[in-house]
């Protein structure tokens, strides 16, 4: 509902490439960093990644969530094997991102 | 009709201290005064509230999505987009618009101005920042005292009072968190390298209690500065406002846009836009103080000549923040009992500047996380990882550059009424690059690369518009450069207009100019008021 009614205050409209995304179950995370690290903006990118800055956003905020974003113990050794396995993990999106961008058309 | 000995416009702190240092005389202070809204939900410890059961989207986020507005707005300071801080940029891109592209800064209308976000650093200008005012720093001293002691300042006389002046007046300074305890640690190890690269590292110094004083609460290390105005400790002009509304030293008129003054045989005219009604009021008095920030007042000076055709000289520190990481600290729980005030000072001298320049080191617990995640360069999930582990290891250089008068940054008013701002943009220099090898030798990890520079305007410290200097052209006489001012702050070409805030600036050293607009104003409106004593009514 929040989500929704932010993309109302801020006038966004439908996008036809979140609309193909959504429509094809596509992974939205590989698209949106394929296309952010091609420096799209606008309709055909730039607005992907402002729906999924929105959800962060209004998910930051619930309590049940805070420690996606706080790290609240101490655990070194958890830090840099879950900070290797993302670093890891973007690059597999990247890939992914690049070819499903290519594969149904969304630039 | 109503008569007044001063008319004051604004509340920021160059109206706030001028009207106080008035006090005695009848005071008439117009303000369009947007207040603080309530937040009494917002008690406490900002991350032991995310973690209770209450429902915090309506304080953090809003419910018109106030924190989001840089995802399709212009953007500005995390501090003034929350929901309960945005009242400080209100209305001004309809009420007082700036027509430029580039300007990513803000204006106030607010009751206390852009001081209601200030980073409340308390910087003392020396004789070598002073060079060009027609001021000494002893003639400044007994109003900075003064002002430190109406406002209360934490802080240490350390190895940056050589920069900062000595000021016995301070209280203790505010804990540091362990991060920078650390690096302060270091810095003893080091000084011996500081010196020789000529530089040197302090306590911050704060307008903020670090003991309860005059019915303030000392800082309880809530975290909640970019969400909860109006932290009784940390000071804002809108309390002095407060005070002298109560204790009926000011008559306060807010809802009112002053839009120009027109001198009189009498006096002084000030007219403003009554925002209620859109009906334009006339107030009279016989000296006239001009406080509404430095783009503002250049606003109402230039509108009351009808000139639309001359460029004001406008500065700014431009900035650079320099993000830093202790890899040992990684994996470390946040530190939530913490501040995002600056906990440190550095100041570099250096030689192609020709002055020193100063940066300040915060801690990264003040924003959401979701204000940083995707600039980073990685897919948003490994991003989040990233800020979550990252941040406890983190500090922020925050380095300021000072104000430099270009032909590209100036003000200007439009016909249509807008105004026109322009701030040149500062390009890298090389002293980014003697910090980031002495942080590393300090053992933290960071690079150029990291580098981010906020946007034109966006230091928020504007200043220099209709600049103070030994002789600008006496009241009696026609004067050459009429859009300058005098050791006093009058106005040249009038017989009673006085600049008070950061528009009667001659420069804009490397350092927060808030504390000395509080200085200067409450020197030039003291002088006014003692003057009119001695002149027949």
């Amino acid at each position: 509902m929040r989500y929704e009614a932010a993309l109302r205050e801020m006038g966004a409209a439908g996008s036809p490439v979140v609309e193909r995304i959504v429509a094809r179950r596509l992974d939205a995370e590989a698209v949106e960093f394929a296309l952010r690290r091609r420096g799209i903006r606008g309709d055909q990118g730039g607005d992907l990644a402002r729906r999924m800055q929105i959800l962060c956003y209004l998910v930051e905020v619930q309590p049940s969530y805070l420690g996606e974003f706080v790290n609240q113990e101490s655990s070194r050794g958890r830090a840099w094997a879950e900070l290797l396995g993302a670093t890891l993990g973007s690059a597999w999106k990247l890939v992914k991102g690049e070819y499903l961008v290519r594969r149904h058309g969304l630039v | 009709m109503d008569w007044f000995d001063l008319i004051v416009v604004g509340s920021g702190p160059g109206a706030t201290f001028a009207a106080y240092g008035a006090r005695g005389r009848r005071i008439l202070v117009l303000d369009v005064g947007h207040d603080a809204p309530l937040s009494p939900e917002l008690t406490g410890n900002a991350y032991e509230l995310r973690r209770g059961k209450e429902d915090l989207f309506p304080s953090l986020i809003g419910e018109r999505f106030e924190s989001l507005r840089n995802l399709w707005k212009r953007p500005i300071s995390l501090k003034l987009k929350s929901p309960y801080m945005s009242y400080i940029v209100r209305d001004w891109e309809r009420v007082a618009p700036v027509a430029s592209e580039s300007f990513e800064g803000a204006i106030s209308l607010a009751k206390g101005g852009l001081a209601n976000a200030w980073g409340a650093g308390v910087f003392r200008f020396t004789d070598r920042d002073l060079g060009g005012f027609p001021l000494t720093a002893a003639e400044l001293r007994p109003y900075y005292d003064e002002v430190t002691a109406h406002i209360g300042v934490s802080g240490a006389n350390d190895d940056l009072a050589a920069y900062f002046e000595r000021d016995e007046g301070l209280l203790p300074p505010l804990r540091l968190s362990s991060f920078f305890a650390e690096m302060m640690g270091r810095y003893e190890r080091l000084r011996p390298l500081f010196q020789r690269e000529r530089m040197a590292m302090g306590r911050a110094r704060l307008a903020v209690l670090t003991e309860p004083r005059n019915g303030r609460a000392a800082y309880d290390y809530g975290n909640l500065e970019f969400f909860k105005p109006h932290d009784p400790s940390i000071y804002t002009p809108a309390y002095t406002i407060d005070e002298m509304i109560r204790a009926g030293a000011i008559e306060y008129r807010s809802g009112h846009l002053v839009t120009r003054y027109r001198e009189t045989e009498e006096g002084v005219e000030v007219h403003s836009r009554n925002l209620a009604t859109g009906a334009t009021d006339v107030a009279r008095g016989r000296k006239l103080l001009l406080g509404a920030g430095a783009l503002n007042t250049a606003r109402i000076v230039l509108e009351s000549n009808d000139d639309y055709q001359t460029r004001l000289p406008a500065l700014d520190n431009a900035m650079a923040c320099i993000p830093f990481f202790r890899l040992r600290r990684i994996g470390e729980p946040l530190a939530v009992h913490d501040t995002s005030l600056a906990q440190l000072n550095m100041v570099v001298e250096d030689a192609e500047w020709g002055e020193p320049l100063q940066a300040s080191l915060y801690g990264t617990t003040g924003p959401l996380r979701s204000d940083i995640v995707f600039s980073l360069p990685l897919s948003i999930r490994a991003n989040l990882v990233w800020t979550k582990y990252v941040a406890p290891a983190m500090g922020l250089l925050m380095l300021f550059y000072p104000g430099r008068q270009s032909s590209g940054s100036y003000v200007c008013l439009r016909p249509s009424g807008e105004l026109g701002v322009q701030f040149a943009p500062e390009p890298p220099h090389e002293v980014e690059r003697r910090l980031i090898r002495v942080l590393r030798k300090m053992g933290y990890m960071t690079h150029a690369a990291l580098i981010q520079r906020p946007g034109s305007g966006a230091g928020l410290h504007y200043a220099g518009t209709l600049p103070m200097r030994a002789n600008p052209g006496l009241p009696e006489k026609l004067p050459e450069k009429p859009y300058e001012t005098s050791a006093e702050g009058l106005l040249a070409g009038t017989r009673g207009v006085y600049i008070v805030d950061g528009a009667c600036f001659s420069r804009l050293p490397a350092k927060n100019l808030t504390f000395t607009i509080m200085a200067n104003a409450l020197r030039i409106g003291r002088g006014v008021a003692q003057r009119m004593g001695q002149q027949m009514p």
